[in-house]
């Protein structure tokens, strides 16, 4: 769990910095999946629950 | 609750892979369970829902390995967390459902300045590259990475981590526009593969010295060029095969330049405590059979 931590702390100085381009409702999750077997995904493909 | 359903080995579609009602999980010891805001989608899950992974998981199931939300239960024993935090999980799958459970040991709070989304999207693919690049490759400042596939989920996050070790990223992709991305990330040279060709065009970057470490999430027909363009005692991470197939190695290659090739492994994931060093040396003779890295 140490580099967890560790990469929650890049995160708290601004180091590191996950990027979403992409995030779809559960109800859309075959296009959400697409993104990612088409190679079209840049940084994450994100599935919404709520 | 409303889950992802892997009913069958297919792509993710239905009918393989389905929405269904599926009642609530339950915490048991050392565990909560949360209510999913988000899930992060990764590779490995498109091959796991299509029986190709390393690991098969017998259907049906509920894929996804991470997620964000908040605490909704706890089960006994559990101290570092109360219902209504927000919190990151790292799963074997169940992940894409509304609610989920998790053990304490590998959840850690949702860190300030990032949302759900984001935090659904961190733990996979910094904690890969994380691992591969600090403790697979032992990365050091100075030295020079090629990151393929540097615009995508794990390999953006490769640029990240590379630049906080110091080193100096080449990226490649297969378009421009991705390229851009990667630079964005703080890539410090761009290599569009379709374009130009890699081995050479990492030989003229590196002074024709070639690169320390290659970072694959891709595999297929690059990693040879890619596995010809690292340095003396270059090191190749295989993290990955996105393009669908799995490279074979040169073995001469690896003679020439006395450099390896060796996995980083998904992560978090768990290792057996006698394999670990970290283990090893903090629990002296006798480690615990079974640890939980990150």
């Amino acid at each position: 769990m140490r580099n967890m931590q560790e990469l929650a702390g890049l995160i708290a100085e601004g180091k590191i910095r996950p990027r979403v381009t992409e995030s779809y409702a559960l109800d859309d999750y075959v296009e959400a999946f697409k993104a990612i077997t088409g190679r079209r995904a840049r940084g994450k493909v994100i599935l919404r629950m709520s | 609750m409303r889950a992802l359903v892997c009913r069958e080995y297919g792509p993710p579609e239905p009918d393989s892979l389905v929405i269904e009602e599926m009642d609530d999980p339950v915490a048991g010891d050392g565990q909560i369970v949360i209510d999913v805001a988000a899930a992060g989608i990764n590779f490995p899950d498109v091959l796991v829902i299509a029986g190709e992974y390393q690991v098969k998981v017998p259907t049906p199931f509920v894929p996804g390995n991470e997620a964000a939300g908040v605490v909704a239960a706890l089960g006994e024993g559990v101290s570092r967390f109360k219902v209504g935090d927000k919190v990151i999980i790292a799963t074997r799958g169940a992940a894409f459902a509304e609610k989920c459970v998790a053990e304490e040991a590998t959840t850690i709070p949702l860190a300030d300045g990032l949302d759900f989304e984001q935090g659904a999207g961190f733990s996979v693919t910094y904690g890969t590259s994380y691992h591969a690049l600090k403790q697979s490759a032992n990365l050091r400042p100075g030295e020079t990475v090629l990151v393929l596939g540097a615009a995508g989920g794990v390999g953006v996050t490769a640029v990240e981590i590379a630049k906080v070790l110091g080193a100096r990223v080449i990226a490649a992709a297969s378009t421009d526009e991705k390229l851009e991305f990667a630079k964005s990330a703080g890539a410090d040279d761009l290599i569009n593969y379709t374009e130009v060709p890699l081995k050479e065009t990492v030989r003229e970057l590196t002074g024709g010295d070639g690169v320390d470490v290659v970072y694959d999430p891709v595999g297929g027909e690059l990693a040879d060029q890619a596995f010809r363009a690292t340095a003396w005692h270059g090191r190749y991470l295989v993290v990955g095969f996105a393009s669908g197939d799995i490279p074979k190695f040169a073995a001469n290659i690896a003679l020439l330049k006395e450099a390896s090739a060796s996995g980083g492994a998904p992560g978090p994931r768990r290792i057996p405590g006698s394999k670990c060093a970290t283990c090893r040396n903090s629990q002296g003779s006798s480690p615990k059979e079974k640890s939980v890295h990150a």
